[in-house]
């Protein structure tokens, strides 16, 4: 791996959402050294990280089977409310039933991370600053749907650090960000250990195939493109 | 370098020295950073609105908006008595937090406010027609609903944007302390998502300049360095 890609060679070329992953499982090393650098350099509002990162290993099938089906029914119910939408044409109103197969990834990995909400503590410095009147909203479990847009921000920080570090060592990885959201739908598929609100989901591995490969295949890569720059980033 | 050594040179800034980065420069990184961070369904949902050296009154509005924040969560703390918020034990004087200072006084200040994407991508449009999928992110009356998912694409967004900054020894600081609901943005006509209720749902504020006093400085001089610190890595990262 040349280490001297640029961040944004390095991100340009490396960084391809993964249909599919290989067999062959990452040393666990790799993917502890990239967390520990992300966890290194990814600040943090009161230095709170109000978040926490769960890696299910590639011993951890069932649950993955279950988190994926997290996937499916949410992605069911977007599609159901756009079904049900009487604002939308009658051309619009078709479902298929079909499983979105780019979800597949977060089933068939070798590394799954979910992220979550997490209560924090303060550190020494805002112990002091709360006894000045600072509020520490990280700290309370009522809290954290009031502040997990801000949460979500930090969590894309982390995600996108992580992502350098893992593609600096080889691996590919691929975002979730559909999924039900609320704890108890995860408790429902046996997944007790859950224990705050899911913000993300990363998978990790090495990539047999990946989405723009299909998308070539099917003739569809020029249709899949962004908004352009100027809808996204306006000088004033 | 590597992206790690890169990163460890991020600080948040305290004081901007006055030498502005040049506009092409930094239309270059933001260009980039536009180019490599994904998003979900390539809709992108959110604007990047930039504010130039030129563009102080503008700042000084914003910077408002984080001082008043900022005093609404300090009255939160007032009220509060618990084990992570103990009663404060001193007398009350808000003060401004000199830590939010490089909002007001910086060479670019850029937000990142949500946005109601007018329609899907050509692959998109089909997926819509044909499969009943749902792109939520054309809908006005789904921005709450999708705001945390766009958080996250605002931090991707935030963490390539830094890297290429830092790259270029350009330093960068964000803010996350002005108010969350979408009322108060009147004023601001330009982060506006609904343009006729005059409404903004703002994810984060970022400033970028060339540092000349740093926050770390500050805590060395006052010796808080080893108070400010972070959870420990287990804290953050639990294997199942």
């Amino acid at each position: 791996m040349d280490l001297k890609l640029s961040h944004y060679d390095l991100l340009e070329t490396k960084r391809k959402h993964v249909r599919k992953y290989s067999e062959k499982i990452p040393e666990k090393q790799l993917i502890e050294d990239a967390l520990w650098k992300a966890w290194k350099t990814t600040p943090g509002k009161n230095n709170a990280m109000a978040y926490e990162v769960l890696v299910w290993g590639p011993d951890m099938q069932i649950y993955k089977e279950a988190i994926h089906s997290l996937c499916v029914k949410s992605h069911k119910a977007a599609e159901d409310r756009a079904v049900a939408d009487e604002s939308l044409p009658e051309i619009q109103k078709t479902q298929k039933g079909e499983q979105n197969p780019f979800y597949e990834h977060v089933k068939h990995n070798p590394y799954l991370l979910t992220i979550h909400s997490r209560i924090s503590k303060p550190n020494p410095f805002y112990q002091l600053k709360i006894k000045d009147g600072h509020f520490y909203d990280q700290g309370y479990e009522s809290h954290i749907s009031k502040i997990v847009d801000s949460v979500a921000v930090e969590v894309g920080i982390f995600a996108g650090n992580l992502t350098n570090y893992l593609l600096e060592s080889g691996l590919d990885m691929s975002y979730n960000s559909c999924f039900k959201r609320d704890v108890k739908s995860w408790h429902n598929v046996g997944l007790t250990m859950v224990k705050q609100r899911p913000i993300l989901m990363v998978t990790i591995g090495y990539a047999e195939k990946y989405r723009r490969d299909l998308l070539k295949e099917w003739g569809k890569d020029k249709l899949d493109y962004k908004p352009d720059i100027k809808e996204i980033v306006r000088w004033l | 370098m590597s992206i790690f050594d890169t990163l460890e040179k991020r600080h948040h800034v305290l004081k901007y020295k006055s030498e502005p980065v040049p506009d092409e420069l930094l239309k270059n990184i933001l260009y980039k950073a536009w180019k490599i961070t994904p998003s979900k369904q390539n809709c992108m949902p959110y604007n990047v609105s930039v504010l130039g050296p030129d563009k102080q009154k503008e700042k000084n509005i914003i910077y408002d908006k984080v001082v008043g924040g900022n005093k609404f969560f300090e009255s939160k703390g007032l009220t509060k008595d618990t084990k992570a918020n103990p009663k404060m034990i001193s007398k009350y004087i808000f003060k401004e937090n000199p830590s939010y200072y490089h909002v007001l006084s910086n060479s670019h200040l850029l937000i990142f406010s949500q946005r109601v994407a007018k329609e899907p991508n050509i692959f998109y449009k089909t997926a819509v027609r044909g499969n009943g999928h749902y792109f939520e992110q054309c809908e006005l009356d789904e921005v709450e609903n999708i705001a945390e998912s766009v958080s996250f694409e605002v931090g991707l967004f935030v963490s390539n944007l830094t890297a290429l900054c830092i790259e270029n020894k350009i330093d960068v600081s964000y803010n996350d302390c002005y108010p969350k609901s979408k009322f108060p943005w009147k004023d601001t006509p330009y982060l506006w998502y609904d343009k006729e209720k005059k409404v903004a749902n703002v994810h984060s504020i970022m400033s970028i300049g060339y540092g000349d006093y740093y926050r770390h400085e500050w805590l060395k001089k006052i010796h808080k360095t080893r108070d400010d610190i972070k959870p420990e890595v287990n804290e953050v990262v639990k294997w199942i």
